[in-house]
């Protein structure tokens, strides 16, 4: 016996969720889903396949203002920051889940971003597991899946009577507190199938790779667009900017690409990573090595497949991770 | 004629032995059979990698900008927009004429592969290829054909498309297109945008740049925007920073706009890759349609006529 | 309350700020509250975000080795926004700081050792502290010579202190320019032909170098040249730096994220680093 929800019983817990937090859940929105916070219940999408954006802007955003200093008395007062109501992240996959789980490294380690921990504490995540697998997801080859409640507070698991309803923290928990939850028997749906990418071990083969000539071919096409960092819903470099206002100034911090050109310059001009490949193979290093040496943990991919879509040049991570293994092979051969 | 990968291929092959290029941008099969990516050849051995079919988006023209200081001729493969960003370098002297080899392809309209495979019902994994068919494309798929109609699936653009056949060439594989039998009034959808109140038109572009997120890459791959500094990234002055806020993304966008206005030639790509599918080329259009009636003029067709707002003549008639 | 972040600067004040050369400044800087003046303590090699509030945050290394009146000193050259914004500051206004961050200079582990600054430019300024920690100490260590060159005489920071430092036991202080003008008498080359010139030997030597990476290439040559081992060769990587906690990613270089493996690292560290910066 499972606890269980019907649609009606969901979409009537959703509008008591609704009276008593924010809810930020998928919507659409002209051609894209993204997460937005709704204001009702019918608002939101409770089958849709991938957003176009993950919500790590929910704990991130694309741009906030860190402090506003105000000038009193010939000196730069910081104002206390404005409160984050109690919110509920609903209907985000088990990919950007653990999206956010490799967020949590750097961003709590500490010295604690207060910023982000802020708005993560104030959160909670009641996930949807995945019905479809789309062509470009491999999750399950990063350690995920599509039915897989690692880093949630709740997840749903949807099938033709319903949701089945699991509850992982008492924060979870919380969110159920006088509503009645049905019990059920019934089993788990079989989950989608992703097309399996061979990440495993890619740590290990990495530096084996450093000098191909390989990344320099792959960056002539790369137009240093950004979208691949933007989308992905676990890249969290940052930019920090103060913006002069009438007796006050905003220190404003953003989401920034290691692939922008001048990502690492310097005042003065002097860049230690000119080169296109260099950059390219920054962001497949980062993700692959030094983040896992980093924070000794898994590599930064979900599997999500974002990036793969998004890029309007077709560098593909699937194929990067494959021809980074055929490498480090042929390096382990001659060795 | 339609042009073949084939006939690029062999025409490719040949350019290289006789010596006319050194190099050459076009496009190959990409990570799956409805994917393709821009190929940089520097031998005629290559040039099998090379493809040409309705799935040849990209704008590779910018590239150009990339191959300034290389020894010989670049080649480079242009549809009929394609070809337009190509005259538009040409004329803001960003390339050299006889530095490139243009090899252009007529195009009778290039597929939205989002569309299709709503349109099919199935994966990319199962399908074979996509081949064009007059007004329709046929898809091959694992259990045999299907025909799609054009309209149904194209890009936005293609369906606006009044250039079908590169206006600059060097060489031209198959038989150009005069006109695409699906455009018609190619500003309707302008001038329903331009009919609406002026509160209408502040809360339908308010809700649609709300969705910016800033990451530039419109810019990135317009052809159009090639500054050394973009004014957006200057600190100082500081235009309009990083801050992601509903009137810094409205600065953004409208001012990239006016910054292209008489200079934007239609390709699209600024919208193909928006992440939240802004309707960016609905401004772009306006502009465009403001000063072709004004003017006269549109933009990338040839390399010698002075771009109307660059230039300024004593005797003009300004209207005021 | 005020906000429990990282990134909030302390509030601080320049109490000085001095031309060293045409585009270097000397900034005193003073932490306003007592209590966090006398809690900050920094080691040399370690740097600090100023804060010029309007314009943004900068690292800077640095410049002197702790006080006992807690004041902080920066040498910074006018080469971007936030150094001009800072260079326009008069003493009195008030600037933000956050720090100390960063590793330093493992001077107890240079104890006993002859010790050679090799600097170039403004690089001199993040190797002060630890001219200053070995003068202060001076039992404790070998010899010091400290050579020193600027691209004119009029380029060569902290010029007053020179005379100071050379007139210390076992001390020696070897300046060049590259180019003179009327009034210069003395060396005329560039920094790596002074080594050559003077071959300092590597025996029981800890090198400690900074400088525009150009020089830094000819330096390690000259060095290598006379047997210096990669580990006897020490130095300060300057990186651009946003968020010095290691969260932002921008100074990841190969393995390392600058802002808390380094800034300081000897050279058979770095060079086996993925990506030589």
């Amino acid at each position: 016996m499972k606890p269980f929800l019907s649609r009606d019983n969901l979409l009537l817990w959703l509008k008591r969720l609704l009276q008593e937090y924010t809810v930020i859940a998928p919507v659409q929105a002209w051609d894209t889903v993204l997460f937005q916070p709704v204001k009702e219940v019918e608002e939101i999408l409770l089958n849709y396949d991938v957003s176009a954006l993950s919500p790590k802007d929910v704990f991130f955003p694309t741009s906030e203002t860190l402090f506003t200093f105000e000038r009193q008395g010939g000196r730069w007062e910081a104002r206390p920051l404005p409160e984050i109501k109690k919110q509920v992240l609903f209907g985000l996959h088990p990919c950007d889940a653990h999206g956010i789980a490799l967020m949590d490294v750097p961003f709590l380690s500490p010295p604690a971003d207060l910023h982000y921990q802020r708005r993560r504490e104030a959160t909670t995540l009641v996930g949807l597991a995945c019905s479809r697998a789309r062509p470009e997801c491999f999750c399950e080859s990063v350690g995920g899946g599509p039915q897989d409640p690692s880093h949630l507070d709740v997840l749903l698991i949807p099938t033709p009577q319903g949701y089945i309803l699991q509850v992982r923290t008492a924060r979870g928990a919380a969110l159920f507190t006088g509503f009645n939850v049905e019990e059920l028997e019934i089993d788990n749906p079989p989950p989608p199938v992703t097309t399996p990418v061979p990440v495993a071990g890619i740590t290990e083969i990495a530096r084996d790779t450093f000098n191909e000539v390989f990344w320099e071919r792959l960056a002539d096409r790369c137009i240093h667009c950004n979208l691949c960092a933007y989308v992905c819903p676990c890249c969290y470099c940052f930019d920090i900017r103060d913006y002069a206002l009438k007796g006050r100034v905003e220190r404003v911090r953003s989401w920034e690409s290691c692939q922008a050109a001048g990502f690492t310059r310097l005042a003065g001009g002097y860049d230690p990573r000119p080169s296109k490949g260099a950059r390219l193979r920054q962001r497949f290093f980062h993700k692959f090595l030094y983040y896992p040496t980093q924070f000794k943990g898994q590599v930064k991919c979900t599997g999500c497949g974002r990036c793969v879509r998004a890029c309007p040049v077709n560098i593909d991570i699937r194929e990067v991770a494959s021809e980074m293994q055929r490498i480090g092979s042929r390096v382990a051969r001659a060795a | 004629m339609k042009a073949t990968s084939e006939e690029v291929k062999t025409s490719v092959k040949k350019l290289f032995e006789d010596g006319s290029i050194g190099h050459f941008i076009g496009y190959e099969m990409g990570s799956d059979s409805l994917r393709v990516t821009p190929c940089f050849l520097k031998s005629g051995q290559a040039a099998s990698r090379l493809v040409w079919n309705p799935l040849c988006a990209n704008n590779l023209s910018k590239y150009l900008l990339d191959f300034g200081k290389v020894e010989g001729k670049v080649g480079i493969m242009v549809k009929g927009c394609d070809s337009r960003s190509v005259v538009e370098l040409l004329k803001e002297h960003q390339i050299d004429r006889d530095k490139v080899f243009i090899v252009g392809v007529p195009c009778s309209g290039i597929v939205d592969r989002e569309k299709l495979l709503a349109v099919l019902g199935v994966s990319p994994g199962e399908v074979v290829a996509v081949e064009d068919d007059g007004d329709a494309f046929l898809v091959t798929i694992k259990e045999g054909t299907r025909r799609v109609k054009k309209e149904q699936v194209l890009r936005g653009e293609c369906l606006v498309c009044r250039y079908p056949t590169p206006v600059i060439y060097d060489m031209l594989i198959g038989e150009a297109v005069s006109s695409l039998p699906w455009v018609g009034d190619d500003y309707s959808s302008v001038k329903e945008l331009e009919a609406l109140s002026s509160e209408e038109k502040e809360r339908y572009w308010s809700s649609e740049l709300s969705r910016c997120i800033r990451c530039y890459a419109c810019r990135q791959s317009c052809p159009g925007c090639y500054c050394q500094q973009c004014f957006v990234d200057q600190l100082d002055p500081h235009w309009v920073g990083i801050k992601i806020a509903p009137q810094e993304n409205h600065q953004w966008n409208t001012v990239r706009a006016f910054h292209l206005m008489g200079r934007c030639i239609e390709c699209g790509e600024c919208q193909r890759v928006c992440p939240v599918k802004i309707p960016l080329m609905l401004l772009n259009r306006h502009l465009l349609r403001e000063v072709e009636s004004k003017f006269s003029f549109q933009p990338g067709l040839s390399p010698e006529t002075p771009p109307p707002l660059a230039t300024f003549k004593p005797d003009e008639d300004l209207g005021i | 309350m005020l906000p429990d972040s990282p990134f909030l600067p302390l509030p601080a004040r320049i109490q000085e700020a001095r031309d060293l050369t045409p585009d270097v400044k000397l900034f005193r800087v003073e932490i306003e509250d007592p209590r966090a003046r006398e809690n900050f303590r920094h080691r040399p090699g370690q740097f600090a975000f100023l804060s010029a509030f309007g314009m943004g945050e900068s690292p800077f290394t640095f410049a002197s080795y702790p006080s006992p009146d807690g004041v902080l000193e920066f040498a910074i050259r006018r080469v971007g926004t936030v150094s001009s914004a800072l260079h326009e500051l008069e003493p009195g206004e008030a600037v933000g700081i956050r720090g100390p961050f960063g590793n330093s200079f493992p001077l107890e582990e240079y104890r006993g050792k002859n010790i050679i600054i090799i600097g170039g430019g403004i690089g001199l300024a993040p190797l002060r502290p630890v001219i200053q920690a070995v003068l202060s100490h001076r039992e404790e260590y070998g010899e010091l010579l400290v050579i020193y060159g600027a691209r004119t005489p009029a380029d060569l920071v902290f010029a007053h202190e020179f005379s100071s430092w050379g007139e210390a036991p076992r001390t020696r202080v070897e300046l060049t320019v590259d180019r003179g003008n009327g009034d210069w008498q003395g060396r005329v080359a560039l920094v790596p032909t002074v080594i050559k010139e003077l071959k300092p030997s590597p025996e029981n030597t800890i090198t400690i170098t900074c400088g525009p990476p150009i020089m830094i290439r000819f330096v390690l040559a000259e060095l290598k040249a006379l047997d210096f081992a990669p580990m006897q060769i020490v130095t300060t990587l300057e990186s651009k730096m946003k968020c010095g906690l290691g969260k932002c990613a921008r100074c990841n270089i190969g393995e390392k994220y600058v802002c808390q493996d380094g800034p300081v690292f000897s050279f058979s560290e770095i060079s086996r680093f993925l990506e030589q910066g």
